[in-house]
């Protein structure tokens, strides 16, 4: 489904992403891991054009994206839902809007059959009460949920998530990782996840890597990682922990 | 470090042309938002009239003062009516109602783009397979080309109705020969050169703005600066150009 290969990206002098290789399998959820500016947010962007790489490729389906102008870009978009750390709703729409607008954008069904769907999709995030309200209204944990229904509303095959759960408290952590996994069962979509929650993203994931100095440093389901003697991992995974 | 900077400026200036034909390649392809553009008119259109007709109600009545007393000492006072008309036309309004404007709209629109900016909203419109310049910008362009020309005849009118008032009940001109006076001063070259600089600000301001806020880097504080910045580089562009403007207008039709 997604494939990258020997991806480098520097900025200024820095390198940020040396020669990664990766590769994501038809539904499957891979969690990215890595320090705090360790480069997966950057990766991330890749994915989705949002970056154009210094050397390397990006396959989505075999269709390499590095080399697709804008326009094209913004086509390939449509099959991928992104959730940005924040949300990035838009600030002058309520929530059900904002779920709503690529729906509305992108396919042809009626305004009444779109907001519909919405209601469904935002019964299932746990947003029912909260639909008009606007995104300045909400928490931090209600916006993601509301972002996370925008960008699987168009049912992507294909979703990218940036740190869904940073900022959260322990619980809410829970319950949007969680969502996240229902979410990735009941669509079958392929989810890609950048965290540094390790608790949750050993819960969910099937397949983890660990970015350390632009490279993937190691690979593997979460029981091939819990019994990795990686010495940089352990003290990663007891850090978290403790 | 001088260098920097000028290279810097040229690539600034460079990007901001990229940015304006986008916008017009947008515009001239037919996607455009009508629904957006008429929220942006009555957005930046309703609060900015409000102020643009106590403002120029106010500076017509002043020049209705002073012209009087100026023109009083040569003899020439039945000319208020020409006074007042034609620095309205000619020069106050386009100038001021666009001051106003860009502090007003512009700035709004500036701030717009430039918090939609640090909250990756324009980000998102991307990943969402929406070209943010169609959806964010060019409804905002469009709308400010559109109200600006309609805020300065309106400035025109008040400013008018400004001196109106001070000519007919200070000066004791009787109001028929002030407004018939009015329209005789004013010669269909007059409104145009005003109204087509007018346009030409109108096209300045949108894209100054625009530009300024679609690249705003820099959390809240980048917010405050390029909003700032984009206001004064309203001001700045618009006095020269509008030296330029008149330069150009006055060699052709005099
Ligand atoms: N647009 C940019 N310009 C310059 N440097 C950048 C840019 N984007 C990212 N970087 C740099 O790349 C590095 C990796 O950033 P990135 O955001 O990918 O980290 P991260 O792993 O996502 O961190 P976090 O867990 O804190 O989100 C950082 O050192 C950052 O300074
Ligand atoms: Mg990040």
């Amino acid at each position: 489904m997604i494939r990258v290969e020997g991806l480098v990206k520097s900025f200024a002098k820095q390198r940020v992403l040396d020669e990664v290789d990766l590769q994501v399998k038809d539904g499957e959820i891979l969690v990215i891991l890595g320090e705090s500016g360790s480069g997966k947010s950057v990766l991330l962007r890749h994915l989705i054009g949002l970056e154009v790489p210094d050397q390397g490729k990006v396959f989505i389906k075999d269709v390499d994206i590095t080399v697709l102008p804008e326009s094209k870009l913004l086509k390939v978009r449509r099959d991928i839902g992104y959730l940005f750390q924040d949300g990035a709703l838009y600030d002058f729409m309520s929530v059900e809007e904002n779920v709503a607008f690529p729906l509305l954008e992108h396919t042809k069904i009626s305004e009444k059959e779109a907001y519909q769907k919405v209601h469904e999709l935002l019964e299932m995030v746990g947003l029912s009460s909260a639909k008009t309200k606007l995104p300045s209204e909400l928490s931090g944990g209600m916006r993601k949920r509301a972002a996370l229904a925008r960008a699987v509303v168009l049912g992507s095959k294909i979703v990218l998530c940036d740190e869904p759960t940073s900022g959260l408290d322990p619980i809410k952590s829970r319950e949007i990782s969680d969502l996240i996994k229902e979410v990735s069962r009941r669509f079958k979509s392929t989810m890609v996840i950048t965290s540094h929650d390790m608790m949750n993203a050993f819960r969910i994931a099937d397949r983890l890597v660990l970015l350390k100095n632009g490279k993937i440093r190691i690979e593997g389901s979460p029981r091939d990682l819990k019994e990795s003697k990686d010495s940089f991992l352990q003290e990663f995974l007891t850090d978290q922990y403790s | 470090m001088v260098i920097n900077s000028v290279l810097h400026i040229f690539e600034r200036a460079g990007l901001s042309v990229i940015f304006f034909l986008r916008s017009v390649g947008c515009i001239f392809s037919g996607r455009v938002r009508w629904k957006d553009v008429f929220k942006e008119i009555y957005e930046q259109g309703v609060e900015t009239a409000i102020i643009v007709a106590m403002t120029s109600f106010a500076t017509g009545a002043v020049l209705g003062l002073q012209g009087y007393v100026m023109l009083t000492q040569f003899g020439a006072r039945e000319y208020v009516a020409h006074l007042v008309a034609l620095s309205l036309v000619r020069e106050l309004s386009p100038v001021f109602t666009s001051f106003i404007f860009s502090g007003k709209a512009g700035a709004r629109m500036a701030a717009e783009l430039g918090s939609m900016n640090v909250n990756d909203q324009i980000l998102a419109t991307r990943t969402l397979g929406v070209d943010p310049v169609e959806f964010l910008v060019v409804p905002r362009m469009i709308a400010c080309f559109l109200v600006l020309p309609g805020l300065v005849v309106l400035s025109e009118l008040f400013g008018i109705f400004g001196g109106y008032t001070i000519g007919v009940f200070d000066a004791g001109v009787p109001g028929a020969s002030y407004i018939q006076q009015t329209l005789t001063a004013i010669r269909f070259v007059d409104f145009f050169s005003g109204f087509i600089k007018t346009l030409f600000f109108a096209v300045f301001i949108a894209w100054v703005c625009c530009f300024e806020g679609f690249y705003t880097k820099g959390g809240s504080l980048g917010v405050g600066r390029f909003t700032t910045r984009a206001v004064a580089l309203s001001y700045i562009i618009v006095v020269i150009s509008n030296t330029v403007l008149t330069k150009i207008i006055l060699t052709f039709w005099g």
